[in-house]
């Protein structure tokens, strides 16, 4: 005679109900998950990530030739540049970008005119203060099409040979302070990946010790249940919440941020579907280890500070030392942020995808299994 | 005169760390028989149920509960036995009605629906089936609690001080259905404190 009973489909259906049931009761808790998204959104996209313009800059004139001017009034009307002061030396410059006044300091050097006709390659330093990439990655993004187009309507005629090659200057950009660069598509796409990590392993984690602390616990252990008909009883409810902040946050991306989604959205669904698992399963693991709900929401932060931070999203991945990238590679996140802006911005189908997922996937199965296996039948 | 033991063990033992909670106790309850357990608060009565039902591993001790090996077929007793805990223990954000759906589907509990209605109708229950557990007093939080812990028709009750701050009228009633239930073939292992 087999010691546990067989795995019943109706009792996972009992399990489901009960936990649908019980989350439409809790408003606060329901009204949290789709308020962290919107929350979050606001101000990841809005408030820290809007394109900025009208930077201010200092502009470090040497050259009085002609073709100096020309470059100063195109980076004006580019909107990117307020050149709101005039300094005389290098050293004035670094101050100013030191001290946080200017964001750009634009430096002409002297003879830049005569060297540019001579097809000397003159060089034109622009140096950024990148502590917030976000704030200086468009600008020096634009500033090499702007250049070129600027000198086009100077470079006629007999000069018109300068123009044939890559380019008749020396264009040398500084980013100070931090060398790499994020953009605004980056950051809508991974938040969905940040807001499910916290909200799933949370809502998840809070899910055994809930029942432990209000002293249900004993009674559902008095029943035959099975611990995967618990488990996986209790995430299901979750994925449909998973799925429901995918859409706010995909309708927000599109409609609100204009996040171009050149990719499949079922693939995109497919992803999150298995992502969303990974996060519960990691949730309802940490659930069966910790002793309260206290200490499940310490571990969840335990497990989301070091994912933001790994991930990618806070910082780009490829400037990382080594051991961070090795750390960052275990988290589902990670990966989960590669495949979201590879679908929505690079326009990625499952084969290019498929690279990403498997680690999800294998993360899932290994967390679930812990769980599985950690979940006591007895309240030892 | 095995097969008339509702309960048959010896040697129980638990001990959490180097505390001995429970030391060697026998316990031989027939069937149809109302046991009545009595000690002082922290003797061991609620840690010698839960060793019952399977909620805690015996340290030593063998025996059979209802005829099932106590240590080894613990999955096999909890389907045949109701446990009343000591402090409410079933869901207060759910209804009485859906507190009791969720039991008899965890026992699979044949046509569940009736099953339910029966149980709502015997306890009294009918007409407040919506309410949440949470909302009820201390009396119908007990009744709730009998309700569900007999939807799965089991035969043999635990209940671990059952009538801890229920008034007097309450009472009254529980143990007047308890005696009709044992009167229907129930075996009920019942524990009390001294002063309860």
């Amino acid at each position: 005679m087999s010691r546990h009973p067989k795995f019943s489909f109706s009792r996972l259906v009992g399990i489901i109900v009960k936990e649908f049931t019980q989350m439409r009761r809790d408003r606060l808790t329901f009204a949290m998950m789709l308020g962290i998204p919107l929350l979050q959104l606001t101000l990841f996209g809005y408030a820290i990530n809007s394109d900025p313009r009208h930077l201010p800059a200092a502009i470090l004139q040497a050259d009085r030739g002609p073709q100096g001017r020309t470059l100063l009034y195109a980076f004006k009307n580019s909107t990117y540049f307020d050149f709101t002061r005039e300094v005389k030396t290098e050293q004035e410059g670094h101050d100013l970008l030191a001290q946080g006044r200017v964001q750009f300091v634009v430096n002409i050097p002297e003879n830049f005119s005569r060297d540019l006709l001579r097809g000397d390659r003159p060089q034109l330093l622009v140096e950024a203060d990148a502590t917030d990439p976000a704030a200086t990655g468009f600008a020096l993004g634009a500033l090499g099409t702007l250049m070129n187009g600027a000198l086009k309507n100077d470079l006629k005629g007999p000069l018109d040979y300068l123009n044939q090659t890559d380019s008749p200057i020396d264009l040398r950009v500084h980013s100070l302070y931090n060398p790499e660069i994020n953009t605004q598509y980056n950051i809508v796409p991974g938040l969905m990946g940040v807001i499910l990590t916290m909200t799933m392993i949370m809502i998840t984690g809070l899910a055994i010790t809930r029942e432990r602390e209000r002293g249900t616990m004993e009674n559902l252990l008095s029943m035959p249940t099975r611990p995967s008909e618990v488990l996986i009883g209790k995430i299901v409810p979750y994925i449909l919440v998973g799925y429901i902040q995918v859409a706010v946050i995909l309708i927000a991306a599109y409609f609100l941020f204009h996040v171009p989604i050149h990719g499949s959205i079922p693939l995109l669904l497919v992803v999150a579907l298995i992502f969303i698992a990974a996060n519960l399963a990691m949730g309802i693991t940490f659930s069966t280890v910790a002793k309260n709900q206290l200490q499940a929401m310490q571990m969840t932060f335990f497990v989301f500070l070091p994912s933001i931070l790994l991930s990618g999203f806070m910082f780009p991945f490829r400037g990382m030392p080594v051991w961070a990238q090795t750390i960052g590679e275990v988290f589902p996140l990670t990966h989960f942020l590669r495949i979201v802006r590879g679908i929505l911005l690079k326009g990625n189908g499952l084969y290019d995808v498929s690279r990403e997922l498997w680690p999800i996937a294998l993360f899932a199965a290994i967390m679930l299994t812990v769980g599985v296996k950690r979940y006591r039948q007895t309240l030892d | 005169m095995n097969g008339e033991l509702a309960i048959d063990v010896r040697g129980m033992t638990k001990r959490f760390g180097d505390r001995t909670v429970v030391n060697d106790i026998a316990l031989q309850v027939r069937t149809g028989e109302i046991y009545g357990f009595l000690g002082p608060n922290g003797s061991g009565k609620t840690t010698f149920i839960r060793m019952l039902c399977g909620l805690l591993r015996a340290d030593a001790g063998s025996g059979t509960c209802l005829g099932h090996d106590v240590i080894t077929e613990s999955e096999i007793i909890k389907r045949q036995v109701g446990y009343m805990t000591q402090r409410f223990s079933f869901w207060e954000d759910l209804s009485i009605a859906e507190n009791l759906d969720f039991v008899a589907r965890m026992y699979d509990v044949k046509n569940r629906r009736e099953a339910v209605q029966r149980s709502l109708e015997q306890l009294g229950l009918a007409g407040r089936q919506k309410q949440l557990a949470g909302e009820l007093s201390g009396g119908w939080k007990q009744r709730l609690a009998l309700a569900a812990c007999l939807i799965h028709q089991p035969k043999l009750l635990l209940l671990d001080e059952p009538t801890a701050g229920v008034d007097p009228k309450a009472r009254r009633d529980f143990w007047e259905q308890i005696h009709i239930l044992a009167g229907e073939g129930l075996t009920f292992l019942i524990h009390h404190a001294l002063h309860g």
